[in-house]
């Protein structure tokens, strides 16, 4: 079934996805980051013009594709780990190199990014928006990477799919891991670049 | 809704946030807070299209569906209200 969790059903129909204490983990994480997401709010509010005029050196257009990245990487992930449930080796590690590409295509976007605010002198000390710009989306960025060698291990892990070696439900745990970032980019980029 | 239909959803919601915060909102009389707000009501449908059919949120045990769906209610609702009310 398209979408169908990795891991086993219990006999009530209901499927914990991945290992339930990473869930914490998963849960404080984005707690921290609704906090961010309030940080910046509340100081936009503070001073909107300085906040527009910062933004407005911002690309959003690089955001956006960035934003696709990520949700095409997602959907990657899910396809890879819905192969790996049925044992096929092959195909899971195809779409979970599909995944990995789309990341590593938003690190390279992003240090571009950041390569070219910096070139414009444009960096944590330059404002307020600026310090939460580079904080905020650099915190994300560290995600990413730590995300980026989540997703190499779980490749590893599908190739031992094929001899019968099976590690489902920490590589679901990985998978979620991997939506997790997906999904704290999905509010940052439209608070930080969009939002009017 | 499979996982295809969900990504082609995200994708599509996601170049419709991206068209109006590029200035592209239906007339010169749209409030900024309307238009931030409505900005941020689509992140928050994306993010919990995310939990729901990506992280198998649906299919997990109630307690995981309900710290999820509060999670979304708490976080995106007072983003939601900063965002109309700044």
């Amino acid at each position: 079934m398209p979408g169908e969790s990795a891991t086993a059903q219990t006999s009530s129909g209901e499927r914990m996805p991945g290992e339930s204490g990473a869930w914490v983990f998963f849960l404080a994480d984005m707690t921290v980051f609704a906090l961010f997401f309030h940080v910046f709010l509340y100081y936009r509010a503070d001073d909107p013009a300085l906040f527009a005029a910062s933004q407005d050196r911002l690309n959003p257009h690089l955001g956006a594709a960035n934003t696709l990245l990520l949700l095409t990487s997602s959907w990657c992930v899910v396809v890879g780990m819905r192969a790996a449930a049925r044992l096929d080796a092959s195909v899971s590690v195809r779409w979970l190199v599909g995944g990995l590409a789309c990341g590593v295509g938003f690190c390279a976007v992003k240090i571009y990014e950041y390569a070219d605010k910096i070139g414009q002198g444009l960096t944590p000390r330059t404002n307020e928006f600026f310090t939460y710009y580079f904080v905020f989306t650099g915190v994300h960025f560290l995600h990413v990477l730590i995300g980026c060698g989540v997703l190499l291990w779980m490749i590893s892990q599908a190739r031992r799919l094929a001899d019968g070696r099976r590690n489902l439900s920490h590589m679901e745990t990985g998978a979620c891991f991997w939506h997790m970032v997906d999904l704290l980019w999905i509010v940052l980029f439209p608070l930080i670049y969009l939002c009017p | 809704m499979n996982a295809a239909t969900v990504w082609v959803t995200l994708m599509l919601a996601t170049l419709f946030s991206w068209w109006l915060g590029t200035g592209h909102a239906p007339g010169d009389g749209t409030s900024p807070a309307l238009a931030r707000t409505v900005i941020l009501a689509v992140a928050f449908f994306k993010l919990w299209l995310i939990l729901r059919y990506f992280m198998h949120v649906r299919q997990a045990p109630r307690g995981l569906r309900r710290c999820c769906d509060g999670w979304v209610v708490i976080a995106g609702g007072s983003v939601l209200a900063a965002a109309l009310w700044s």
